[in-house]
């Protein structure tokens, strides 16, 4: 779980990473689905490639933190468990899930229209809307709703942190 | 519990996303702003031009009407330089395969049996696309003397409603 939340993590860190430090090609990609207004458009690449970056890259330093808290209660030692809930993994999880969403419901509705375009979710090279990105995109919403679902606390004691 | 727990995680979802929006909107306030009076399409169009003309100042653009003068002509040799499979749904008829990716990958003599002097128009996805613009320059520093680019691409030669054909790739790279 760790490994696969990691991934999801690094995925999103990369694609957020990406969209910063390109934000007119972000803007034109977001432009060519003929979707939103202007100002939307202007918002979402203002507020978007940020909320990938933060949500990926604290969801893979809460995953290393919590090998390492794992790591110290074998050994006897502190636990740093608080810590690890500070940074909120399934928070987020969350957003990683709600953006996840978001992507697929466009993509669903920019193929159902018929628009052929490139959808600007290839993180490594670039690809038109069809079945399959959309297929990725719906992987990554049950991985994210998977990861929160097993870090969900029913039934498990809560670690708090220390008053 | 559970519903409690759930309103927490997205409070503090809420919280995470704070220093990205605040972020965001400090850093891309300008571009906002654009959004906000309607000219993001023609703003990005003028940073693309000034791109264009910085990095592939070498290379002559042409527009719908003269590209589609030069196709009627039948002189000039089209170069598709998109992915194989979107020249294979459609491409300009006549057009040859030239995939930018593929090139880079492979540094094979593009056109080889192709006459230095002939007339060579590349054409990409669209105008907001350099792959056209990049094959050009390389077909340039390869020796080929009259190499144009066609900016708008295929979907507004498609959109015009000139002729386009489907068919297998014609491959035209051949060993170093």
């Amino acid at each position: 779980m760790a490994i696969a939340g990691s991934g999801l993590g690094l995925l999103f860190l990369y694609a957020g990473g990406k969209k910063y430090l390109h934000p007119f090609e972000f803007a034109q990609f977001v432009l060519d689905y003929e979707l939103f207004p202007q100002i939307w458009v202007g918002f979402g690449v203002a507020i978007l490639p940020l909320v990938e970056f933060i949500s990926g890259s604290l969801l893979v330093l809460g995953y290393i933190l919590g090998g390492l808290d794992r790591l110290a209660t074998k050994r006897g030692w502190a636990s740093r468990a608080y810590l690890v809930d500070g940074l909120k993994r399934r928070s987020c999880l969350l957003l990683i899930l709600g953006q996840s969403i978001m992507f697929t419901s466009v993509l669903i509705v920019t193929l159902l229209r018929g628009l052929k375009i490139d959808c600007g979710c290839g993180l490594f090279f670039q690809r038109e809307v069809g079945l399959v990105p959309i297929m990725e995109d719906a992987l990554l919403v049950l991985l994210a709703a998977g990861l929160y679902w097993w870090e969900f606390p029913i039934g498990k004691k809560e670690t708090l942190p220390p008053s | 519990m559970r519903r409690s727990v759930l309103l927490r995680d997205c409070a503090w979802a809420l919280l995470l996303m704070a220093p990205a929006v605040l972020f965001g909107l400090w850093i891309f306030w300008p571009l906002i702003g654009v959004a906000h009076q309607g000219e993001l399409p023609s703003y990005l169009f003028n940073l693309r031009q000034e791109k264009r003309r910085s990095e592939y100042a070498g290379i002559k653009i042409i527009n719908l009407d003269q590209a589609y003068a030069l196709f009627n002509q039948g002189q000039a040799l089209f170069v598709d330089v998109r992915k194989p499979y979107q020249y294979e749904e459609e491409h300009i008829p006549g057009a040859v395969s030239l995939p930018l990716d593929d090139w880079k990958k492979n540094k094979n003599t593009p056109l080889p049996y192709i006459p230095k002097d002939r007339l060579i128009v590349t054409y990409c996805i669209r105008e907001a696309c350099y792959a056209h613009l990049e094959m050009a320059k390389i077909l340039q520093a390869q020796g080929f003397t009259q190499v144009m680019a066609y900016l708008g691409g295929f979907r507004e030669w498609e959109k015009a409603g000139y002729p386009k054909q489907a068919g297998l790739s014609l491959q035209m790279a051949g060993k170093k």
